[in-house]
């Protein structure tokens, strides 16, 4: 008989299906893990107190990298850099492109042109390379890591704003807000964009999902988090390089990203359940993007 | 159709123009003058000046626009500042390996997602239902340079069955080591590319299922294979054409991770080195390449969409 | 075959075409188990016309198709019972034999054929398959001829050409006459048509049930008919089974359905039913909402709305099993059916009913129910300021396409409309889709602009107001949507949508709150419910939520874009008498959009009737309906199905022929001269002014011969 009811049926949905629970405890156990980095970990991160390139062992129980520092301490700390550049990525997708897509697709005609024109230069670079340019321009570092990974971003959150404000542009309710005399920016704010925030949920976790393996990617490159920082990207770079003296270091890493990128897909499939956004056809032209 | 296809064309035009202009105005944006990132920060100003007028960094921007793009349409995209070379030779040199690798993703991304789709579409319970869907989640989760790595750890390293590194041999010089060199970076690729595409034609399969021209189809007395064949996948496959063409795009280019893992020397590795070696004639170039050809390659897909769709090609 | 034959003999000596006997079916969902088919029997002989009849969520179309396995939700739990087709219950059948049975010996028409086809596969090709799936051995070449004297059949000009085309290349019509086509390909034994003819004009449905009983004569096939509309039932059945909570209430010849109902909810939907040929009086709408059928009550599942049952112990605890009267011609299933036959028994107390159902239903105005209320339009003095004054208004909508989508060509959507509406005045607006009449009900609020003419809202000009001044009108007038779904913001509760007018007039949170008590109280909701969401409520609910909000705001005008169209028929009677009590406290105007004459009649005391953007006919109703001087207004009027079985045989309908030409290049001269049954050479060449005929004002050369041609 309350206001939240309705919500509260949405997570109810999220929270019966299984997948979404997985993933909404497993992501909470890495968020936990990250804030509370240097109290779990063993070792400090950059310590290069142990001998190099070990296998796991007791003292080290997934071994050492080349300068005998502490693979889980390392990984431990590398999340934090994952999750806020993950986060922050996704804001900065969804804070430029939803307002652009809202006013894409409710104003229409030019708005709409040249908000669509500029999404498709976007879209037709490739993420990674996107990021490279981006990076190339505005120098390393955390800040421009997230703008970097953030702008690639911007047009799947632009375009699926838009085709959802299309959508419900044409519903009556939204013409009976005008016709009660309501303005155009309150109609956007209080009428049409509650109305398409579900999908924009599904994205946002979307986009987070796919900006760890960016990030992790632009790090194995060097170019990502800078090195004496750790990062699971950065780790796999320096695993290639000693592939064969030590074949497990390449292992753990990566299975943080693929566990990482699991939760956030398994949440966003609740999500998908739970408010009922479609999202899949309107985000066809995202899709495309996750190779790395 | 043809108001589709013109404006469609239109689309293509004006956006790679906007590329031009964003390609160009990059150099700019850039920390530095690009005249000493070609002569170095040691040079006198009077050499510096010389380079500046040479370079026609002097001129106004919209000349220097101007002159730069009609070179660029007559296929003059400058010189490498690191090679010397002329910068569309060097794109050429790796044009090949990039369009292999490509071609062989597509090809392994194709005849993986077409029937894992419409398997997990319509027996998601079945034994091999679910193990095909086991498949998606772990295709999805796991980032592809990963997988990479772990195909070298496992087939190299350990196995030695191939190598570690992949020097480029073409297709039509030796089909046999072309196949080995490529091989591994296309799986690595292809084994995320398809569960994504699996997963949309999947959804997209789903979704056809419950139209109401299925059910009157089953009121007719079709068989539910034909129903299946005839007039789910084929509606289904149509917004599927367009993921697939997309991704088609994201392989030229995109796979800049996967060529440093293999030491793959497509346009993606190239590129990287540029901008690690501030050859920005390079980069301006190659990312030029890459984005006219991902649009023309989207207006191939539309253009197929439109003859593939009666209610585009008829209107 | 005469239909009499079959559906009267008492003993019936041939075995039905198809018998479905006790059918149960049961979907899982969050709120429980539903039984959305409890036990349903019936069954349909060979060149009989049977209609299943009931309201939304009673289970008529559920239950064929359960019974031709082609439900396929992931949600359903149980299909039980008999569907008995040829000596063969097709539920225990394998789905490879199902499937042989289907189309060939029985085949289906469904509802909304544009999307029951399927887009990417052209039109002749589709109803080929239907024949080549069943015999292997045919050619394509003689499949395709076969097709195109299946499509000349059931009148698709051009099967030759059209063959080859595409879905979206139909209209609706055609795509429902593509549907018939591929159903009778076979020449199936029974016929199942679900709601064939819902979506589709009042002109168009009457081309289609011809075409439908063409199809019927043609095939010998018995005629299984689901429908909600009763007069689709009396213009067509032969016998009537009437569906109420996933179960059959009653059934019986059709004849004796409409002249001696045995079961109260049939007796009460006949009456509630606004009629085309009856002066207005109030209606007599059923209480309460449609049962929930989550939480069916143990006993009659009407109970609780019945104006028979009156609380009496044996309705609410014991179910009434389906029993046949003594006569042997019909079934009823209630406890006193000979109350409800009784002549002159309904004693309609269903008004003072209404408050004490329990459920929220009915005005709140007591004495609210005064008949004959309406205030005729010539008792208002000429010199009070009309509330609506449209002079000559146009609007046009630009078609674009090539390269610059550039306007290649115009819709004129509405092209010179006047019309005026008194204080208190209700105006009726009728036409068939596409005519143009929503556009011009937008027009008024400007929520499309107008390419010419004035919009005058109690004198002020709407074209030309200001965008305060515009923000004034709008709360003197306001706007009630078909869909009322649609017309809620989902993501507010209830209470808040109806506080949105209020919110925008910066009104305290406070007093917004107390105004929206009351205007809940106004339009008979609870307001235990103001904190409920759009979703938790039945269409009729929704529908009052979304008058409050256009009341909050005290307009003098309502536009009403097909307020009821989207409801029950016993719930569009609840609404109605609303919108009737509503008009009699505040002495709004109203202007009534609607496809629908009867309601129209109902509501209206001046009726204008749109065709092609223009108003051909218009006058106080009686001149309207009982005078039509119009081809057009004739035809509509003549197109309508009437709920009465008796004398059907002798009512002479020509229906109008093809569909409403394109809006984007209309006619020459007058507009309806293409589908007009008296056209001459002039009326192509000469457009017909609207001029005053005999108290009203008709657009027709030939309008002052009133008995020229009675169509």
């Amino acid at each position: 008989m309350s206001a939240p009811r309705r919500r509260l049926a949405a997570v109810r949905r999220f929270a019966g299906s299984r997948s979404a629970v997985v993933g909404a405890v497993g992501l909470g156990a890495l968020v936990l893990v990250a804030v509370l980095a240097p109290i779990v970990a063993p070792f400090d991160p950059a310590a290069q107190g142990g001998e190099p390139l070990l296998g796991p062992s007791g003292a080290h129980l997934l071994g050492t990298d080349q300068l005998g520092r502490d693979i889980v301490s390392r990984m431990i700390h590398g999340a934090r850099g994952s999750l806020i550049v993950a986060a922050g990525a996704a804001l900065v997708g969804a804070g430029v492109g939803v307002p652009l897509g809202l006013v894409a697709g409710y104003l229409g005609r030019w708005a709409d042109t040249i908000a669509m024109r500029v999404v498709d230069l976007l879209l037709a670079v490739p993420g990674i390379l996107l990021a490279l340019v981006i990076i190339a321009v505005l120098g390393p570092g955390r800040v421009n890591l997230i703008l970097a990974i953030g702008i690639g971003a911007v047009p799947e959150f632009a375009r699926l704003t838009r085709v959802a404000t299309l959508e419900v542009r044409e519903r009556d309710f939204v013409l009976a807000a005008k016709g009660m005399g309501a303005s155009t920016a309150d109609t956007m704010a209080r009428t049409v964009l509650p109305n398409v925030l579900g999908p924009i949920m599904v994205q946002f976790v979307i986009t987070a999902s796919t900006a760890v393996v960016v990030e992790a990617g632009l790090s194995f490159l060097g170019l990502g988090t800078p090195p004496p920082a750790p990062s699971w990207g950065g780790m796999l770079q320096d695993a290639r390089s000693y592939l064969y003296q030590s074949p497990t270091y390449g292992l753990f890493p990566g299975i943080c990203l693929a566990a990482t990128v699991f939760f956030l897909e398994r949440i966003g499939r609740g999500l998908q359940l739970a408010v009922g956004g479609g999202g899949s056809r309107a985000g066809v032209r995202g899709v495309g993007r996750g190779a790395v | 159709m043809y108001g589709y296809l013109v404006r469609r064309l239109m689309q293509f035009a004006v956006v790679l123009f906007l590329g031009s202009i964003a390609v160009w105005a990059f150099v700019l944006l850039l920390p530095g003058d690009p005249a000493t990132v070609l002569i170095g920060a040691d040079a006198s100003a009077a050499e510096l000046a010389a380079t500046r007028a040479r370079m026609g960094l002097d001129e106004p921007f919209l000349a220097q626009y101007g002159v730069w793009l009609g070179h660029a349409v007559s296929g003059d995209l400058g010189l490498s500042y690191y090679s010397g070379e002329p910068v569309l030779t060097e794109l050429m040199a790796r044009i090949p390996a990039t369009v292999q690798l490509a071609g062989f993703t597509l090809v392994l991304t194709l005849l993986i997602a077409v029937p894992v789709g419409i398997v997990v579409a319509l027996r998601p319970y079945s034994a091999v239902g679910r193990l095909l869907q086991g498949y998606l989640t772990i295709g999805l989760a796991v980032p592809a340079f990963w997988f990479g790595l772990l195909l070298i750890i496992v087939l190299a390293v350990q196995l030695r069955w191939l190598p570690a590194s992949s020097d480029f041999v073409p297709l039509w010089q030796d089909p046999g080591a072309a196949l080995t060199s490529t091989i591994l970076p296309a799986v690595a690729i292809a084994v995320h590319t398809s569960s994504v595409t699996a997963r949309f034609l999947a959804n997209s399969l789903g979704e056809v299922m419950g139209k109401d021209y299925i059910r009157t189809a089953r009121a007719k007395g079709v068989p539910e294979r034909e129903v299946i064949r005839r007039h789910a996948v084929r509606n289904a496959a149509l917004p599927t054409v367009t993921v697939v063409g997309l991704q088609l795009g994201s392989f030229l280019g995109g796979t800049v991770v996967i060529e440093a893992v293999f030491n793959y020397p497509g346009i993606g590795r190239l590129l990287y080195t540029a901008i690690g070696e501030r050859d920005y004639a390079l980069v301006q170039g190659g990312v030029l390449f890459v984005v006219a050809t991902f649009l023309l390659l989207n207006l191939l897909v539309d253009v197929a969409y439109g003859v593939l769709d009666p209610r585009i090609r008829l209107t | 075959m005469v239909r009499d034959d079959v559906a009267h003999s008492g003993t019936m000596p041939v075995r039905p075409a198809l018998s479905v006997r006790n059918l149960v079916v049961e979907f899982a969902t969050p709120a429980g188990v539903v039984r959305a088919v409890d036990g349903m029997s019936y069954e349909v002989y060979c060149g009989e016309t049977l209609s299943v009849v009931g309201e939304t969520g009673s289970g008529k179309s559920v239950s064929v198709l359960a019974a031709l396995g082609l439900l396929q939700t992931a949600n359903l739990r149980r299909v039980s019972g008999e569907v008995v087709l040829d000596g063969v219950d097709l539920l225990t059948l394998p789905q490879v034999e199902l499937r042989r049975r289907l189309g060939r010996d029985v085949a289906m028409i469904f509802q909304d054929a544009i999307s029951a086809l399927n887009p990417v596969q052209r039109v002749g090709d589709q109803i080929a398959e239907g024949l080549r799936v069943h015999d292997r051995a045919l050619t394509a070449d003689a499949a395709r001829e076969r097709v195109v004297e299946l499509l000349e059949m059931v009148g698709v000009p051009h099967p030759r050409a059209r063959y080859d085309q595409y879905p979206h290349q139909f209209s609706g019509g055609m795509c429902q006459r593509v549907m018939i086509a591929m159903a009778i390909a076979n020449r199936p034994k029974v016929l199942i048509a679900d709601e064939p003819t819902t979506a589709l004009d009042v002109s168009v449905q009457a081309q289609i049930l011809d075409v439908l009983r063409l199809a019927r004569e043609e095939t010998g096939a018995g005629v299984v008919l689901i429908t909600h509309d009763l007069g689709v039932v009396a213009e067509t059945a032969d016998r009537v089974a009437v569906t109420y909570g996933g179960r059959i209430v009653e059934t019986g010849d059709v004849t004796s359905i409409f002249t001696r109902p045995r079961h109260p909810y049939t007796a009460a939907l006949m009456r509630s039913l606004p009629r085309l040929d009856s002066t207005a009086e109030r209606l007599l709408p059923i209480p309460g909402q449609p049962p929930d059928l989550s939480e069916i009550p143990p006993g009659c599942a009407f109970a609780p709305r019945c104006p028979t049952s009156r609380g009496r112990e044996v309705c609410v605890q014991t179910r009434p099993e389906l029993r046949a009267d003594d006569a042997g011609n019909g079934a009823s299933a209630c406890h006193f059916p000979d109350e409800v036959a009784a002549p002159g028994a309904p004693p309609p107390s269903t008004e003072s009913a209404e408050p004490s159902s329990g459920e929220a239903a009915g005005p709140s105005s007591g004495e609210a129910a005064v008949p004959d209320a309406e205030v005729p339009d010539a008792e208002v003095p000429d010199a009070e300021v009309p509330v609506l004054e449209v002079g000559d208004a146009v609007s046009r909508f630009p078609v674009r396409s090539g390269v610059f989508a550039r306007a290649s060509a115009w819709v004129h959507a509405v092209d010179g409309v006047s019309l005026r509406i008194p204080p208190g005045g209700t105006l009726g607006l009728v036409g068939e889709s596409g005519c143009g009449k929503t556009t011009l009900a937008r027009l008024v609020l400007r929520l499309v602009d107008a390419s010419g003419g004035r919009i005058l809202v109690e004198g002020d000009d709407v074209g030309r107001a200001s965008r305060s001044g515009l923000r004034r009108i709008r709360r003197r007038a306001q706007m009630v949507f078909q869909d009322p779904n649609g017309s809620l913001n989902p993501r507010l509760t209830v209470g808040d949508n109806v506080a949105e007018p209020l919110r925008l007039q910066r009104l305290p949170r406070a007093r917004r709150r107390e105004e929206v008590r009351e205007l809940f109280s106004r339009v008979g909701l609870r307001e235990e419910h103001l904190d409920r969401f759009p979703a938790e409520f039945s269409g009729g609910q929704r529908q009052r939520v979304a008058i409050a909000r256009a009341l909050a705001s005290r307009p003098r005008l309502l536009i009403l874009d097909e307020p009821v169209s989207a409801l029950d028929v016993s719930v569009q009677a609840q609404v109605l008498n609303l919108l009737a009590d509503l008009q009699e406290e505040s002495g709004m105007a109203y202007l009534f959009v609607s496809h629908d004459l009867s309601v129209v009649r109902q509501v209206a005391d001046q009726v204008a009737v749109m065709y092609l953007g223009k108003i051909v006919e218009s006058g106080p109703v009686a001149r309207v309906y009982d005078d039509p001087r119009h081809p057009y207004t004739r035809s509509l009027l003549a197109s309508v199905p009437v709920p009465d079985p008796v004398g059907r045989e002798t009512r002479r309908r020509v229906p109008l022929g093809g569909d409403v030409p394109s809006p984007v290049d209309p006619p020459s001269g007058c507009r309806f001269r293409t589908r007009c049954p008296i056209a001459v050479a002039r009326c192509a060449e000469e457009e017909p002014v609207l001029r005053e005929v005999a108290g009203g004002h008709t657009a027709c050369h030939f309008a002052d011969e009133s008995g020229r041609v009675s169509v």
